[in-house]
């Protein structure tokens, strides 16, 4: 930062803080978009939902009436929908997250070894993450609905074949394929991670004698640690908040609209009810907006709480080289 | 084996050798080479097969007639090309499609133009506080959207915003915590003599962002811009929540959707050219820019 | 894959796309499921003042329809633009009433809205989403009891507000296979639920392997339109006591019904029946099949089926190479006074209280419900059962055998549509959600499972 004169002439301090002052300015005016943003778009939003989930509201037809602790007692004591729908939630994300973070690993480990065709495969792997999520479901819907390829497959297989998205035990498994499908992102993460690996940490345990389960274990985990802890926070906080595929295939496999049929979101049996699902059916298709912000908050409160766990839990497996965070 | 980059498979036999290098690897070795090469893209390929096979068959639905689409019959015979017609007759595509470029264009624009100085704000200027903004910034990416959707849906039906695109374009122009974070992680790779130079000659912050970094940061700026592009093609929570009532608007993930629960008898046929045209076009735009998509994925996730 | 094959590849198809004069035929951006009547040869906006120099107005109405339904309503539509030539109509199919619910409550609500059943009528009278257009009755005088019957008029209004009016309505009763039951050997259409289990029994066709080729009659709730079983038509259930509670575990015809299905699917389909039925199910296409030609009923893979008397339309539309002949479904064994009737209960529409063009809207809804000639054409194209005293007297309409067993279904005073409360389909769907666990066998105690249900649906009310 330069010399330091420790004798600050009154005029030089003056100088001092107008400059800080005009940097204040100057960052305040850069960051304003994002400022006024942070206000109206979350600031508001969060006090104005808490506000809600103690009040009854239906929207345009009548003003919030409070209600204290209603819809939280309802929640907890009258909704099994509500215990349903955190049940299939708290299930995709206790499989999915680390399904997809063993795929992200492994599909990346194949691709640091080939010498020819990395380009090809790295390209097939990940294709499938330009897919938009409405694509994928509707094409997922085809692919396991019971006369389509992978029936077909299984037959030639003569592997018993579940009725994927009309069963209520198979429509979730067939949620963590679809899913399980566009893992390419979290690999190009880890494959970045794994070829960042120093190269000298291998070629001594080589030395040593190690074999390949050691030198994964003992070098190549604890290196891509912080991207697999990375990797296990997204998919956490995204992972409670599953919308779309659930949506799209409810309600595709269900039929959709038909006379006198609600929407058959959760098709079949409530098995694809999630959490989000359910809390936008009471929110926007029976329009208890107070329920629905209440619902909100508790998920809210359950995703800081894994986070926090996972961060905490951290400190035990996440090895950070160099000491930087 | 290890994993030395580029792949050089290290078997345990040549270490324990003599460490001055032999010129020809024995010709056991070789053949060890030549089994672990064709383990390796065996595997290989079989993955690869599992990741393109659906999109296989996705295309070859999409050329059948519709009775065929029902049975379980995987090659179309006759190939009925006119189903990517026909499908603009079912479905209005072009018009989504028009929905979708205006609110996948406006809302990058917006992103970006929005982002670059928040970014600069807190990764090149130098201010008390800096890394605290920064934290909230990212922890806004932690907050769950309901917990803030039933009040802004109110705030967009008083201003009867409902049922057009300006509840997802305007709030793009109000920064994006995701860009920020790239975009200020790439900001700060940047040498500090370039920006201090500039400094002592006498260039405002402005200039500097404008000259100095937004030049050298092209790439991450590129790599914004299509994240953001593509976030916006696939989008489909809030589309559907804030247009759903309005056909007119609706983008190409709400139409598609509303055409798969709408179409009783399902039509898979049309239903997969429908797909077809709706991821054709953010494949291809991946394909032309592989290395930016692919560079900007790996600033988030490795610099920590 | 090389960029350049990329590129080449997607101009082709962008040239395909264009070339082939895509948007649709009217080509002014009119969406599909959409149509405009008075827009097609006038675009709307620039329709002519009417006789009385009343402005052009444009009615934007939703409905439940698409497909072959709705192109047919579009027709109807016209007429009434002849009728009236200053109101042009623009059309949506495929709306849900959740999505009515949510347009009145963004403040987007279209001018009228038709709804697929009368669920949610108590919901939209006592909300005030809808209009009541007891105001406009009286306004023309008109005495809606002489027009419409009775049960009819109860399912589309509330606590006396009438918010709705009924439009066609459906009638459930029983399809069968007469090429099926002639080589089962069976004569007469069962008329109690034990005849409908022996029958099934006789009617059903295995395959080697032991799933079903043919099913004598489906009993899952999810299937198709057999959910209308479980409504308690014919069974003689209630939905609600005197007291508007729940009925569910004090009315003790429930429980014997799921206790029938249980065994039904025993007797007939055997230990696995719940399985069977289920991939069965799935290998007809699941839900979606309902509406396409791979219908289980019309590819002779169902011999008795119940369902509306909208079927006979999809029949002969399809053209479903079977031969058949419809009655009234089967009643409880202790309750052969009900025998005839059956759930009845259809269209309602009305108008959103933000609607912009109310008034015009109602000579829209007038016609649609009260007039003969409307009504009359409605019911034929859409062959769903008119709603009025005069066209239930149709001779068009009664001259169909297959059909006409449902305009007397629809008049048998036991006909009725479950009774309706302002949780709207909320209760239907608990329900629905409660039978299917019980056939899934995840209801270990009946009884004790319905008291569950019975108060899950008291307590709903306090969400209102």
């Amino acid at each position: 930062m330069g010399t330091v004169n420790l004798e600050l002439s009154p005029a030089r301090r003056k100088a001092r803080r107008r400059r800080a002052r005009r940097r204040y300015l100057t960052v305040l005016l850069f960051m304003s978009p994002w400022i006024i943003g942070f206000l109206w778009l979350y600031v508001y939003p969060m006090f104005a939902s808490l506000y809600f989930s103690f009040t009854k509201y239906d929207g345009l037809l009548g003003s919030p009436r409070w209600t204290g602790l209603t819809n939280y007692r309802f929640m907890f004591t009258h909704d099994p929908l509500f215990w349903q729908s955190l049940r299939n939630t708290i299930w995709i994300v206790i499989v999915g997250v680390p399904l997809t973070i063993l795929l992200g690993v492994g599909t990346a480990y194949v691709l640091t070894k080939p010498r020819r065709g990395r380009s090809f495969y790295r390209l097939a792997f990940f294709v499938p993450t330009m897919v938009p999520a409405v694509a994928a479901s509707i094409a997922f819907l085809f692919l396991l609905n019971p006369s389509g390829p992978i029936d077909t497959a299984l037959r030639f297989f003569h592997i018993p074949r579940p009725l994927w998205f009309q069963d209520p035990q198979w429509s979730k498994p067939g949620l963590v394929l679809l899913g399980l499908w566009g893992v390419g992102s979290t690999m190009i993460i880890f494959l970045a991670a794994l070829l960042n690996v120093p190269s000298h940490l291998y070629e001594a345990a080589d030395i040593e004698g190690a074999n390949a389960w050691q030198k994964f274990r003992h070098i190549t985990l604890p290196m891509i640690s912080p991207v697999i802890f990375f990797s296990a926070v997204i998919g956490v906080i995204y992972g409670f908040q599953y919308f779309t595929e659930a949506y799209v295939i409810a309600q595709g496999a269900g039929g959709g609209t038909g006379p006198g049929s609600g929407s058959s979101l959760g098709y079949p049996l409530g098995s694809t009810l999630f959490y989000t699902i359910w809390l936008y059916q009471q929110g926007f298709e029976s329009f208890h907006l107070g329920y629905a912000s209440a619902m909100a908050w508790v998920l809210f409160v359950i995703v800081m709480a894994c986070t926090l766990v996972l961060i905490k839990s951290s400190n035990r497996w996440v090895y950070y080289q160099g000491g930087f965070r | 084996m290890g994993l030395l980059p580029g792949g050089v498979p290290v078997s345990g036999a040549t270490v324990s050798a003599p460490i001055v290098r032999t010129r020809r690897r024995s010709a056991e070795a070789r053949r060890k080479d030549l089994l672990s090469s064709v383990a390796t893209h065996s595997v290989a390929i079989g993955l690869s097969a599992m990741f393109l096979l659906p999109l296989v068959f996705v295309v070859l639905t999409s050329l059948m007639t519709q009775h065929q689409s029902l049975t379980s019959d995987l090659i179309p015979h006759p190939i009925q090309w006119s189903n990517y017609r026909d499908i603009f007759n079912e479905q209005p595509m072009l018009l989504y499609g028009k929905n979708t470029v205006i609110y996948s264009v406006l809302a990058t624009v917006g992103v970006v133009l929005s982002s670059v100085p928040v970014a600069y704000a807190l990764g090149v200027i130098e201010w008390r506080g800096q890394r605290a903004a920064f934290l909230l910034v990212i922890a806004t990416m932690m907050l769950p959207t309901q917990v803030t959707v039933v009040p802004l849906y109110l705030i967009f039906v008083k201003l009867h915003w409902i049922d057009s695109l300006k509840p997802l374009i305007i709030p793009a122009f109000f920064g994006d915590a995701f860009s920020i974070f790239l975009l200020r992680q790439f900001f700060r790779t940047i040498p500090g003599e370039l920006v201090d130079a500039a400094r002592v000659d006498g260039a405002n912050e402005l200039q500097i962002m404008w000259h100095v970094v937004v030049k050298t940061a092209k790439p991450a700026i590129v790599a914004v811009a299509l994240f953001q592009f593509l976030y916006c093609w696939n989008d489909f929570f809030l589309p559907l929540l804030y247009t759903v009532n309005n056909p007119r608007i609706w983008t190409l993930s709400v139409g598609l959707q509303q055409f798969t629960g709408a179409h009783r008898g399902v039509l898979w046929n049309l239903q997969m050219a429908a797909s077809v045209l709706f991821m054709l076009p953010v494949i291809i735009l991946f394909l032309l820019a592989q290395k930016a998509f692919i560079e900007g994925i790996t600033l988030t996730g490795v610099k920590g | 894959m090389k960029r350049w094959s990329a590129m080449l590849v997607s101009l082709g198809l962008l040239a395909a796309a264009c070339s082939s004069g895509g948007g649709g035929s009217a080509g002014s951006g009119v969406t599909p499921a959409q149509c405009t009547a008075g827009g097609l040869t006038v675009a709307s906006g620039s329709v002519s003042p009417g006789p009385s120099g009343e402005a052009p107005v444009t009615l934007n109405i939703w409905s439940f329809y698409t497909g072959r339904e709705f192109k047919q309503y579009c027709s109807v539509l016209q007429d009434f633009h002849a009728k009236y030539p200053w109101i042009s109509i623009q059309h949506t199919g495929a709306k849900t009433d959740q999505d009515i619910v949510r347009a009145v409550n963004s403040g987007t609500a279209p001018d009228m809205m038709i709804s697929a059943g009368p669920d949610n009528v108590a919901k939209f009278c006592s909300s005030g989403a809808y209009k009541d257009l007891n105001q406009y009755l009286k306004a023309d005088g008109i005495d809606l009891s002489t027009i419409v019957p009775e049960p009819a008029s109860r399912y589309t209004s509330y606590n006396g507000v009438q918010c709705t009016l009924p439009v066609l309505s459906d009638a459930y009763g029983l399809y069968y296979n007469t090429a099926m039951f002639k080589k089962a050997g069976i004569t007469e259409p069962p008329k109690t639920l034990s005849q409908l289990e022996t029958d099934a029994k006789k009617l059903t066709v295995f395959n080697p392997d032991g799933s079903i080729k043919v099913a004598g009659w489906m009993p899952l709730q999810g299937f198709y339109e057999s959910t209308a079983l479980y409504n308690g038509n014919w069974t003689g259930g209630k939905w609600y006591d005197d007291a508007g509670k729940s009925a569910f575990a004090s009315d003790p015809s429930w429980a014997a019904l799921l206790q029938w299905q249980k065994d039904f699917i025993t007797n007939v389909y055997g230990t696995d029946g719940y399985t069977k039925l289920e991939q069965f199910f799935a290998k007809l296409g699941g839900p979606n099949s309902e509406w396409s030609t791979a219908q289980g009923f019309e590819t002779g893979q169902l011999a008795m089926a119940l369902d509306g008397e909208w079927r006979n339309a999809f029949i002969s539309d399809d053209k479903a190479d079977i031969k058949y002949a419809t009655a009234p479904f089967p009643v409880a064994d202790g309750q052969p006074d009900l025998y005839g009737s059956g759930q009845i209960g259809g269209d309602v529409i009305g108008i959103p209280s933000n609607a912009k063009n109310a008034d015009a809207a109602w000579l829209l809804l007038k016609y649609l419900a009260l007039d003969t000639q409307a009504e009359v054409k409605l019911a034929t194209i859409l062959k769903n059962v008119p709603t009025t005293f005069e066209s239930l007297k149709d001779p068009t309409l009664n001259s169909d055998p297959h059909f006409k067993v449902f305009m007397q279904i629809f008049g048998n005073p036991h006909s009725s549509f479950k009774q309706i409360t302002p949780i709207g389909d909320t209760d239907s769907n608990l329900w629905g959600s409660f039978v299917g666990k019980w056939e899934a066998g995840q209801v270990p105690d009946l009884n004790a499972g319905l008291q569950g249900l019975a108060t899950q649906i008291d307590q709903q009310s306090q969400l209102g």
